[in-house]
């Protein structure tokens, strides 16, 4: 579905989950949002992106552990207000301080800042390291 | 492979979707697991991908290279969700 020329592709594919969900109406494929858990793969894909971050982190701990992007999350939050289990048309906040990870009933709120350190992120209850 | 829940946008009219029984997607409705394999979408799993993002120095740039925006670089985290149950109907 992704066939065609690279630079075909980086015109009209924008990739699920990034930031850009202002464009999900253009006419390219794409998969569902919402049902990719379905695929057991999908767990494995995000324990090695959440694997890339760490290594990222423990290059400059200090400076890296709780480092939060700024860059606009407007879009996705417009969809996540959409669709989300929980939202029901509200905005989500851009402050970091603030923003609140809510993954509906799959697991209780918790704060974003609280979750960015593997271990003893969210009061003690993360508790690992990557290999 | 047979997925049940969803779908609850589907971005394609593919041929053969069939809409979820209920509105918030949560209805019974098996059908096989699909994916997307090809060399574009696959780039974003390449080694040279992820050590380009691992050496960005910022959070800002090692997020955007990591979800892909300014996007359509086939990057980290897209190749992968776009390549795992794709369209799943």
């Amino acid at each position: 579905m992704w066939g065609g020329d690279p630079g075909a592709v980086s015109r009209v594919v924008i990739p699920p989950h990034s930031n850009d969900h202002s464009k999900l109406t253009d006419p390219s494929p794409k998969q569902d949002f919402f049902t990719s858990p379905g695929d057991p793969l999908f767990f494995l894909h995000h324990a090695m992106l959440d694997r890339v971050w760490w290594i990222w982190q423990m290059q400059d701990p200090e400076m890296r552990l709780n480092a939060i992007a700024t860059v606009d999350m407007t879009s996705m939050n417009d969809t996540i207000a959409q669709f989300g289990p929980k939202s029901k048309g509200g905005k989500v906040s851009q402050n970091p301080d603030e923003i609140v990870i809510d993954l509906g009933w799959t697991a209780p709120p918790a704060k974003l800042l609280d979750m960015t350190e593997a271990l003893g992120g969210l009061g003690g209850k993360f508790c690992h390291i990557y290999a | 492979m047979v997925v049940n829940l969803g779908p609850v946008k589907l971005l394609l009219n593919l041929q053969g979707a069939r809409p979820n029984p209920r509105k918030d997607g949560m209805g019974y409705n098996p059908r096989c697991l699909r994916r997307d394999l090809n060399i574009h979408s696959a780039l974003g799993g390449t080694a040279n991908y992820t050590y380009l993002t691992l050496m960005e120095v910022d959070i800002n740039g090692f997020y955007n290279r990591y979800m892909g925006w300014p996007a359509l670089a086939n990057d980290s985290h897209p190749w992968g969700v776009s390549t795992l149950s794709t369209q799943p109907i």
